[in-house]
């Protein structure tokens, strides 16, 4: 049948040019289901009694010419839809090299969920402990706010106290307040200083022995103070 | 058509699929699809709570909010950087808690060396009902010399605009010579139709500046 086979491929080639916007494994499909059923038409026609030259001529024949017949099938493959299902590709490439050159939210879940769940894990711990508070404060965008340590460090007569904090948001996707920005005010000794925050500590210098640690926040529209818990008789003097 | 039909089905099912993705990437990645969400992410890193657009502008290569809610009118930057999506370029909220007088204003310089870029925004509120402008001048520059730049001749001024809520508040600003550093100007007249100063504001302390 290598003869059958040639014509048919031909016939199926022929057809295939006039199909501008198929994919080449479209035309491979076309090609063989128009050999397949050219195939069967002249099996048929031997089995009829046709010597195989005329039945492949039969066959060819009925299917008609091969150019009509690739033009009338080109519009079952308009260009747009091709491009159609080109661009989910375009689109799945993109996602991946998103996620593959930056991925920050994987740590930021991390992160969250550490502040949350263990928030001493997530600062310094300069100082001797005096205490290991659990305090929360809620804040606007889904932020908490937790202080979770005080430290204190006799300095020149009076005291560095560090108080340690980390923030985290109830969404573990989101991003949590970020302490780096700005200074945050603090009040002992009657005044109200300003401090930063550092590797998860807020540093407050030349505390007097007995004074009230107090944190103020009014950002924003959101207003409370926070008393520091600090029990001085477990401080040595 | 049967042909058609699997073609067509195999393109759904492939939109569906990365539609799907698409809708776990707007949480699960990091390279936002939209500026909105930059300004969402830029919100909660500073506990403000969600703002409004009020007015977008594109200076540059940046794209800019102003934006507010009850306590604070927020100026953000963002910028497209692919694959990574929407980045954060800057972010200047104005505490409106913390200043009770008539005018409240932040100065804001942005600048991109690479693409020799370099742009200068005021934006605040006015509380006086009567004002219809601002005007901003005695400026002061960095370098001060090497540049043709003459800050003595600089004089800017702005509309007050008046949002839905009763919101009175004034945006604008200007490219600058990429050779300067900076550009700040000190004092902020608040002006009626006439032209009269109704009052004046110090600009000195509230310079910004962001580059990228």
């Amino acid at each position: 049948m290598t003869g059958m086979d040639t014509r048919f491929e031909t016939y199926g080639q022929t057809v295939c040019r006039q199909v501008r916007h198929a994919t080449g494994r479209e035309k491979r499909a076309i090609q063989a289901e128009l050999s397949a059923h050219m195939e069967d038409h002249a099996q048929a026609l031997m089995d009829a009694g046709y010597d195989e030259a005329h039945a492949v001529s039969a066959a060819l024949e009925a299917m008609g010419d091969p150019e009509d017949v690739g033009k009338a099938l080109n519009k079952e493959y308009p260009l747009r839809w091709l491009v159609f299902s080109r661009i989910p590709a375009v689109l799945l490439i993109w996602i991946v090299l998103a996620l593959l050159l930056i991925s920050p939210t994987f740590s930021r879940v991390q992160d969250n969920l550490e502040a949350r769940f263990s928030p001493l894990s997530c600062v310094s711990q300069p100082g001797q402990v005096v205490e290991l508070p659990d305090i929360r404060q809620e804040l606007p965008g889904g932020n908490v706010l937790v202080f979770c340590r005080v430290g204190v460090t006799p300095s020149d007569g009076d005291y560095t106290v560090y108080v340690s904090a980390v923030t985290y948001n109830k969404n573990p996707f989101y991003e949590p307040l970020n302490l780096w920005n700005g200074y945050w005010d603090f009040s002992w000794s009657g005044i109200h200083r300003n401090c930063s925050w550092n590797d998860g500590t807020f540093t407050l210098w030349e505390v007097a022995r007995g004074d009230q640690i107090t944190f103020h926040y009014n950002r924003y529209g959101a207003v409370f103070d926070l008393d520091i818990p600090l029990d001085w008789e477990e401080v040595p003097e | 058509m049967k042909k058609l039909t699997t073609r067509k089905k195999l393109t759904l099912r492939r939109w569906v699929l990365v539609l799907a993705l698409l809708a776990a990437g707007y949480f699960l990645l990091p390279a936002p699809f939209f500026p909105t969400q930059t300004l969402r992410f830029q919100e909660r890193e500073n506990a403000i709570d969600r703002t409004t657009i009020l007015q977008r502008e594109t200076a540059g290569p940046v794209l800019f909010f102003l934006s507010k809610n009850d306590h604070v009118l927020f100026l953000t930057g963002h910028r497209y950087y692919f694959p990574y999506g929407w980045m954060d370029f800057g972010e200047f909220p104005l505490d409106l808690t913390q200043e009770d007088g008539p005018v409240a204003a932040l100065s804001v310089r942005c600048a991109d060396q690479e693409k020799n870029w370099n742009h200068l925004m005021l934006f605040g509120v006015v509380r006086e009902d009567e004002a219809v402008s601002v005007r901003v001048k005695d400026a002061q520059i960095w370098p001060q010399e090497g540049t043709a730049f003459q800050p003595g001749d600089q004089v800017w001024t702005g509309e007050i605009l008046t949002d839905q809520d009763g919101l009175r508040y004034f945006w604008f600003g200007q490219d600058l010579e990429p050779s300067l550093t900076a550009l700040r100007f000190d004092t902020l007249e608040v002006l009626d139709k006439t032209g009269q100063v109704l009052c004046t504001y110090d600009l000195s302390e509230q310079y910004n500046s962001v580059s990228g």
